[in-house]
């Protein structure tokens, strides 16, 4: 535990030998591709398929009329037609009305180009402002408001009559792309006992197989999901892509089908990061306590509600920082559009709220003159506090420690100097730096009263080798390793001795969906509980054999030690077998019980906590921005595994980075603008700072060795943290995400220039 | 439907020419396809039947130097451009443009006579070939010709030769030679596609007190064609490189100049700001190198 | 029919009009090791070395390969034995997801080819276009450079 070892997956993946779901190949494979209406709000007329199925090579066109089953799908409500049929509703540019499959992709993309659509164009719904209008034209025919999310603590009113400084400003943030690496892929195929398996590199197979099975009209027994490896996900591979269409057309066809987004479409499609705009109203004593926090959200949920519900609620609830405030309202309305939908991304909605807050606190320190750090020491959150949903932290708040040391690290990399005051660059007197800071938390696990569960296996063989399975899935963030090191660490066995099974419904039992950062805490615990039993049972055994009380037998380096015996574990396992017993155990592991919103109670199990400061150099002619170093805090609980949890700090402050100054998925009226790869612009190698990690572990109860969630909180405050650092620097507030250097120049200009102090 | 029917490498420029006359359908000529097959794929070009690849052609990939001028082959890679002592030397701004434009694997294949027949207004290596005052030389059934490397463009992406039946094959310019020197600046955004909100390109040659002797100005986008700011150039000749010379030289190029706003990229007073910016970045670092001073960056 | 050597062996592959190296090495040679991020020369992933150098597969005409060497992902190790960038990928956490990966050590193959002590800015100059996700930038700059560290050693 808390060794540097590299990860079992990585040597197939440097030498190509890893298979993606693209790179997988059957006899007869077809390719099937998806016409997308092209148009954000329309009615389909007409839809004449007779000229595509007439093309030489073209095997199968599907419409709406050929579903078997239920039409819709979705994670939460089923609300999203895997095909619009004529006379229904297009609610956005990726809507799929056709499939084909042929013999070859060219073909298959010709055949769409043959396909007749005519549609009734509707008013547009563009943005989730607009959509709240009592005359908005309507999305859905339940209305435009996906949800009214609602946190109430003390009496707001009073709150703000105690205030003596109020602060109310309104930010925006853009709408974002996952970008993962790998495009979407699924392949389906007939098996020869009738079932249908779905070979996809996707984040909920167990989710997966249920939404194809409901569209197929098959039992979920009849669909087997196989994960892939999956080139990214960050939250954009919850949601079906292309899994129910490569069904359809298997079923239809009686071949296998391959569905492969190219990069156009997977920028069309899938759910993105929602848009925001949020307005923070804080009120404080002159003392800098905080006495008051309202906050209006305005979530762009897109056409479909994907995990729109969950994530504006992360973000409602996240909304006014990890802070001590005694009196809050926030409100929220998550919103339809005709966008492309929105759902989770790695920081589900809490990277929104926590750009708007911390810039808002920034500027409070500076209404109170206040040291921006002090301000957020004195109100951060600790144990025995309270937080704005109503629960009471009794351990594992690392907050305070994250502030300390990040300030302390800030201070020495600035040699004495004020941090937060512009510095000239010796030699380039056009450009200046600054530091920034921000602090943020993120919840670990579903929280707000779902269940939240994984199960997983274990097996032990006669070679004395382990077997690791659940469904959970590896998306790059370093889990195969987390499962095999506590798989390992429980059987006292050498890490190689460990298998991992991953993403497979017929041979891993559920893990649960792969997001909100669950997968060490949840899944880990299943394993290590799982590992638990199965070592139980070895010693059970043994025991009877050598006639000891089964806490006589120890484990050590895959051998296990009774009366002066060592017996290799292979041997032991062989025994169990002879005497009829089962190797193997699965446990389900349920994760403490949390409250819904609204009650009061525990919300969350867990939370993380972190603080970043960003070192920017600006260039104040042309409003470049570039940063330069990011010390970055992260209290994980306990680190189970270094070198995935660098990657994990490393990847997540350049996703921030990204959010800050490079990203921006632009829709206008419902078209996607940044269609292409070579629009949608995110961090490459150039852009990296050096990135000084700090590990802060206050151990969780629960979770497995103290662990909690780390794939999210690492992205979160960075983004505050560079654009505070940008105001520091240049005097000018950027409210509205990613930085614009043609904006920032301008306003530069406009002022005058910040002496070296 | 394929991008292309046939596709073939001719060994000489008269090859290739024959094979683009004798063909009955429409055709292309293709060096990196770094532009053309991203606009072919992306519906900006239509399918042909015939691709002319050029950039085997030994003639086109050479580099030759006649007393002070500098002839180089359209077929040439940034790459390769980039490695050249020789244009390090004797024309920087070529080696500073090539060398941000893409990556490796782009510059690998990428070649200085395909971004000039691109024709866009602000080509990297096209404003700096413009900077150094290039001719081009284009051969077409008729025979061959040289022609100001700025007669070749009428308007975005378009050019005034044929690019069905016509072949750029090279470049020329004068060598910079001792008391004269270039650069090359552009100012990126990091949002959005790799093309420049602004670059400039400038040669100056001192006279024997400092002043600026000579000079050369390319900026774009600057109009509907790469621009030579004439105007500039004309506001500084003969002036020592001062405020007063800069100020003047910045008011002629504004006034020369047609930036415009281009959505989700830059606003119109962004890139008029950045003018003055580029003119005095830019125009001092030629300065430096004419004056013999090494300046890097 | 094209021939070309790809990893050192000479090959003669049947190729439609239209076909990207990419496509021919992925889908008709079966070398599924290079990967197509998005098929638009953006994002470096698919980089294969052409006669050493480092280009995008997805968008190079396969007849541009004709007669050329081709080395892919796959004809990196020698045998059994990894390439030093290869085990310091590994050893360093600079492979998360893994898609970019075999398209980042190509291109830091080539880098290595030609320099044999990369700077950082060096690294980050070569790598600019190689896009990765997962961004585990500064795990793959000490990658790059362990791997040269081991090159020189042997
Ligand atoms: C990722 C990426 C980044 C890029 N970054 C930049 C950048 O920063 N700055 C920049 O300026 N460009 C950039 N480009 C664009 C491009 O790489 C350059 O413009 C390149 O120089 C084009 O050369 P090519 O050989 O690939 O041209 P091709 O695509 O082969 O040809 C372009 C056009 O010129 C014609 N043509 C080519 N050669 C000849 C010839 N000899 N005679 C007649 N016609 C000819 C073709 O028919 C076609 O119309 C980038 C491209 C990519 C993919
Ligand atoms: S797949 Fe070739 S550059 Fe992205
Ligand atoms: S490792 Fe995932 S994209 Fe690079």
């Amino acid at each position: 535990m808390g060794h540097v070892v590299p990860r079992p997956d990585a040597v197939a993946k440097v030498t190509g030998a890893a298979r993606f779901a693209d790179d997988y190949d059957f006899p007869g494979l077809l390719h099937g591709r998806a016409l997308r209406a092209g148009v954000p709000h329309a009615i389909l007329k007409r839809l004449d398929v007779a000229k595509a199925k007439d093309l030489p090579g073209v095997v199968a066109v599907l419409t709406a009329e050929d579903i078997p089953g239920e039409r819709n799908h979705g994670l939460v409500i089923h609300d999203w037609p895997a095909l619009v049929g004529v006379g229904e509703k297009v609610r956005y540019v990726g809507d799929a009305v056709a499939l084909v499959a042929a013999e070859r992709r060219e073909i298959a993309t010709q055949a769409l180009e043959l396909i007749e659509a005519e549609y009734e164009p509707l008013p547009v719904v563009s943005d989730p402002v607009q959509a709240r209008q009592p005359d908005a034209p309507l999305v859905h025919e339940s209305g435009n408001l996906l949800k009214h999310i609602k946190v109430r603590k003390g009496d707001i009113e009073e709150g703000f009559a105690q205030a003596e400084v109020i602060l109310d400003e309104v930010y925006h943030t853009p709408t974002m792309e996952h970008a993962f690496m790998e495009p979407e892929c699924s392949i389906a195929r007939l098996t020869a006992e009738g079932r249908i398996e779905v070979y996809v590199g996707s984040q909920i197979p167990y989710a997966d197989r249920d939404q194809i099975a409901r569209c197929l009209a098959l039992p979920p027994e009849k669909v087997r999901v196989i994960g892939t490896l999956i080139g990214g996900g960050f939250g954009g591979k919850e949601d079906i892509a292309g899994q129910i269409h490569a069904a359809l057309l298997a079923q239809a066809t009686g071949r296998p089908v391959k569905v492969l987004y190219d990069r156009h479409e997977s920028l069309l499609v899938h759910p993105k990061r929602h848009a925001t705009q949020i307005r923070v109203r804080l009120g404080v004593k002159r003392d800098g306590t905080l006495v008051a926090a309202q906050t209006e959200l305005y979530g762009d949920s897109g056409a479909y509600a994907s995990l729109g519900e969950k994530v504006m609620t992360r973000a409602t609830t996240h909304s006014t920082g990890p802070y001590i405030v005694p009196h809050v309202k926030a409100d929220c309305y998550a919103m339809y559009t005709n966008n492309p939908p929105s759902g989770a991304f790695r920081g589900f909605g809490v990277t929104q709220s926590c750009f708007a807050v911390e810039s808002a606190m920034d500027q409070l320190a500076e209404r109170l003159g206040m040291d921006p750090v002090e301000l957020r020491r004195k109100n951060a959150l600790r144990v025995g506090s309270v937080t704005n949903t109503g629960q009471l932290l009794t351990e594992s708040v690392g907050l305070l420690e994250c502030i300390d040391r990040v300030e302390a690290e800030m201070r020495r990399l600035s040699g004495g100097r004020d941090p937060f005051k512009p510095q000239v660059v010796p030699g380039a007197p056009n450009r200046v730096r600054a530091w920034g800071l921000a602090v943020a938390f993120k919840n670990t696990g579903l929280g707000g009263g779902a269940p939240d569960k994984a199960s997983a296996e274990v097996e032990l063989f006669t070679d004395g080798t382990a077997e690791v399975r659940t469904s959970s899935a590896e998306i790059g963030q370093g889990l195969v390793a987390v499962l095999q090191m506590i798989a390992a660490e429980e059987l006292s066995l050498p890490l190689e001795k460990v298998r991992v099974l991953l993403s497979d419904t017929d041979l891993t039992p559920d893990g649960g969906p792969t997001t909100a950062s669950r997968q060490t805490y949840v899944t880990g615990n299943a394993v290590r509980l799982a590992s638990d039993v199965v070592r139980q049972a070895v010693a059970t055994t043994l025991a009877e054999k050598y006639d000891v009380p089964p806490e006589g037998v120890r484990f050590v380096e895959g051998l296990a030690q009774v009366n002066g015996h060592s017996v290799p574990l292979g041997e032991a396992v062989a025994m169990m077998k002879a005497e009829g017993r089962e190797p193997k155990a699965t446990y389900e592991y349920w994760a403490p019980k949390t409250q819904p919103l609204g009650t009061g109670g525990d919300m969350h199990f867990a939370y993380s906590f972190a603080t970043q400061a960003a070192e920017v150099e600006v260039d104040l002619e042309t409003g470049e921005v570039r940063v330069l170093r990011v010390i970055a805090a992260n209290d994980v609980g306990r680190v189970i595994n270094p070198l995935g949890l660098q990657g994990q700090i490393e990847g997540g402050v350049m996703m921030g980075l990204g959010n800050a100054l490079t990203e921006e998925f632009i829709v206008e009226e419902g078209r996607v603008i940044t269609d292409r790869l070579a629009r949608y612009r995110m961090p490459s190698i150039v852009l990296t700072p050096q990135i000084i990690p700090i590990v802060v572990e206050h151990p969780t109860g629960e979770g497995p060795y103290g662990a909690k969630g780390i794939g999210e909180i690492s992205s979160i405050p960075t983004t505050p943290a560079i654009t505070n650092a940008v105001y520091h620097a240049t005097g000018v507030r950027v409210k509205r995400l990613p930085v614009d250097q043609d904006w920032l120049a301008r306003e530069i200009a406009r002022r005058e220039r910040p002496q070296d102090v | 439907m394929a991008l292309w029917k046939q596709y073939v490498r001719p060994g000489s420029v008269e090859e290739a020419l024959a094979l683009l006359h004798a063909a009955q359908g429409p055709t292309a000529i293709i060096a990196g396809g770094t532009d053309l097959l991203l606009d072919m794929q992306q519906g900006r070009h239509p399918p042909v039947d015939l691709m002319v690849d050029v950039s085997g052609i030994r003639e086109m990939r050479q580099v030759r130097q006649e007393g002070e001028r500098i002839e180089l082959g359209a077929a040439l890679t940034h790459h390769e451009i980039i490695e050249s002592p020789l244009f390090r030397e004797r024309g920087r701004a070529l080696v500073e443009a090539c060398s941000l434009i893409g990556g490796p694997q782009v510059r690998n294949v990428a070649t200085i006579g395909g971004n000039v027949a691109h024709a866009l207004p602000a080509g990297d290596g096209t404003i700096a070939l413009l900077s150094l005052g290039a001719e081009a030389q284009i051969a077409s059934r008729d025979g061959r010709r040289w022609e100001p490397l700025e007669a070749l463009f009428a308007g975005p992406g378009q050019t005034t030769f044929d690019r069905e039946r016509e072949i750029l094959v090279s470049f020329r310019f004068p060598a910079s030679g001792p008391r004269e020197g270039s650069a090359f600046r552009r100012v990126m955004r990091p949002q959005g596609v790799a093309i420049a909100i602004l670059n400039m390109g400038a040669w100056v040659r001192c006279g024997p007190a400092g002043e600026i002797a000579d000079v050369r100005i390319a900026v774009g986008p600057a109009g509907p064609k790469p621009l030579r700011a004439r105007g500039a150039e004309e506001a500084l000749r003969g002036r020592a490189l001062d405020e007063a010379a800069l100020e003047a030289a910045r008011l002629a190029l504004l006034a020369e100049a047609r930036v415009r706003t281009s959505r989700h990229r830059a606003t119109a007073e962004y890139r008029q700001h950045l003018i003055g910016v580029l003119l005095r970045r830019t125009l001092y670092t030629a300065h430096a190198r004419a004056a013999g001073e090494k300046v890097t960056a | 029919m094209l021939k070309l050597w790809v990893n050192g062996e000479a090959v003669e592959v049947e190729v439609a009009p239209g076909e990207m190296l990419a496509d021919v090495l992925r889908y008709r040679l079966g070398l599924t090791g290079t990967k197509i991020g998005c098929n638009e020369a953006e994002c470096g992933t698919c980089t294969v070395l052409l006669d050493g150098e480092p280009v995008l597969s997805c968008s190079l005409p396969a007849a541009k390969a004709a007669g050329r060497k081709v080395t892919t992902i796959e004809g990196l190790a020698q045998g059994e034995r990894l390439h030093p960038l290869q085990e310091a990928f590994v050893k360093q956490g600079a492979v998360q997801c893994g898609f970019c990966i075999p398209g980042q050590i190509m291109t830091a193959a080539a880098l290595l080819e030609r320099e044999s002590d990369p700077d950082e800015e060096v690294i980050r100059q070569a790598l600019k276009d190689t896009l990765c996700r997962c961004a585990g930038y500064p795990s793959i700059i000490r990658a790059v450079r362990a791997a040269a560290r081991s090159l020189k050693t042997g």
